[in-house]
């Protein structure tokens, strides 16, 4: 029998991409599958550079065929974008392209999921409170509004400008607000057009809003998702590596039943739970400065207790923080020193916890390894 | 990663491996546990709705061709006939190898 090893001795003497390194130890093997003496073989190269590396495919396969024992060998060039080389698709046999996977993104270090059971909430004036909190903190931050049915994020950061095209042609520049750098849909169109997805192209229009952005280099991107327990909520959890989610929630039984959903769907796909912020948790009455529990109160934090998750905090019902949010001059920045602000960024500062100082250990993806 | 036994309900993979020119498939879980499982019965056990099976000339049984890590959950693993739409979660990998 041909083992891996046999064919990697074969071609310790060709030079790999690089025309030095000996193709094996260049890293650029990208896989080899040995049925029966036929060996596929599939060498990762610079798609631009893919017609170039025509000779040292054909060198390599006819280096392979020599090789005793080998019945036929088949050696393709594979790329990002899979080009030029003839695939072996009929040979059923043959490896297949790994399909996309959860890829992180480049210079994005942490990346947070801010999500509800239900709509209604204050999510999105979370989220963007929240992203600001952190900024405020020293971190370099990014949002990303992800609720692509009905964005938010241009109401709340007060913008109106569109999104210049980066000089590649292919990437969007997110527009930097506030200090932070802000992506949505809402920048593309108006707020009064209706935007009507299929359930796939919101699952593009997502890949796309996190690799064709230039989100250059962030300690964390908050990504407003849409309410509810669907497809996005999914795809976040299966394409993009989540540090962690926080949900949203108000007092009341009604809300807290969907957050306990959303908790149980972050717990399913293993994106760890950041915790629970209690929104509209009390009003506090500008007039007699009497408190009144509109939605009840206390009940995402018994919620959390009850599921284990942390309690990161209570945010009041006020009309300061629905008039700043409205008016694209939210209450962390226009007021920063107020006790709206406080409440957001005592929120900001346990999600900050959680994410650079958590205590417990992060499990690491498990080692695999193909033989 | 400490070595200590964690409880069943949260098992999670430290290490994935291949083995008999794809197969067997070996998982070690964090809590020291060690289990394989043939690469026929992860085919079948594949949870992904679009299961055809296709039958390999001569009878032969399917290979681990690919894995690749999905999200924080699980893996998605492609096999020779094809298939490559199963996404196998760290629970059901841990009652796989260990059942």
């Amino acid at each position: 029998m041909v083992s891996k090893d046999d064919v990697m001795a074969a071609l310790a003497a060709i030079p790999g991409p690089d025309g030095k390194t000996p193709l094996p130890k260049s890293g650029a093997i990208d896989g080899v599958t040995i049925r029966d003496g036929k060996v596929f073989l599939a060498i990762k190269v610079d798609p631009a550079r893919a017609p170039a590396m025509e000779a040292m495919r054909s060198q390599v396969e006819a280096r392979i065929k020599a090789v005793a024992g080998v019945a036929s060998a088949l050696v393709t060039l594979t790329a990002q974008a899979p080009q030029g080389a003839p695939r072996p698709a009929a040979a059923p046999e043959a490896p297949r392209p790994a399909a996309r996977g959860s890829r992180p993104i480049e210079g994005v270090q942490k990346i947070i999921a801010v999500a509800s059971g239900k709509g209604g909430v204050g999510k999105s004036t979370t989220a963007c409170n929240l992203a600001l909190g952190l900024s405020r903190l020293g971190l370099r931050v990014g949002v990303l509004d992800a609720d692509l049915f009905g964005p938010s994020m241009p109401r709340l950061f007060g913008i109106t400008e569109k999104p210049a095209l980066a000089p590649d042609g292919k990437s969007l520049i997110p527009i930097t607000k506030f200090g932070i750098k802000v992506m949505s849909i809402g920048f593309l169109v108006g707020d009064d057009s209706a935007i009507v997805w299929r359930g796939p192209m919101v699952i593009s229009a997502l890949n796309q809003f996190l690799r064709d952005v230039e989100w250059g280099e962030l300690d964390v991107l908050v990504v407003d998702m849409p309410p509810g327990t669907g497809d996005v909520q999914l795809t976040m959890a299966q394409n993009v590596p989540l540090a962690g989610a926080v949900i949203v929630s108000t007092p009341q039984d009604l809300s807290l039943i969907d957050a306990r959903r959303g908790i149980a769907m972050f717990k399913q796909v293993q994106a760890p739970l950041l915790g629970i912020v209690e929104n509209m948790s009390y009003f506090q009455c500008p007039h007699c400065g009497g408190r009144t529990d509109v939605f009840a109160h206390g009940g995402a934090r018994h919620e959390a207790e009850k599921q284990g998750v942390p309690f990161l905090g209570e945010i009041p019902l006020d009309i300061m923080i629905r008039e700043t949010s409205d008016g694209g001059a939210p209450v962390v920045i226009s007021a920063p020193d107020g006790p709206q602000a406080k409440a957001f960024l005592d929120v900001a500062e346990r999600v900050r916890a959680e994410l650079f100082e958590a205590g417990k250990p992060v499990r690491a993806a498990p080692r695999i390894f193909m033989s | 990663m400490s070595d200590e036994p964690k409880p069943g309900p949260d098992p999670w993979p430290s290490e994935l491996r291949v083995q008999e020119n794809g197969k067997l498939l070996k998982v070690t879980f964090d809590d020291g546990v060690v289990g394989s499982v043939s690469s026929e019965r992860l085919r079948d056990a594949s949870p992904s709705a679009d299961k055809k099976r296709i039958t390999l000339p001569g009878g032969r049984t399917v290979s681990i061709v690919a894995i690749e890590q999905v999200g924080n959950y699980a893996v998605r693993i492609g096999f020779d006939d094809g298939h490559d739409t199963g996404i196998y979660t760290w629970r059901l990998l841990r009652t796989l190898t260990t059942h």
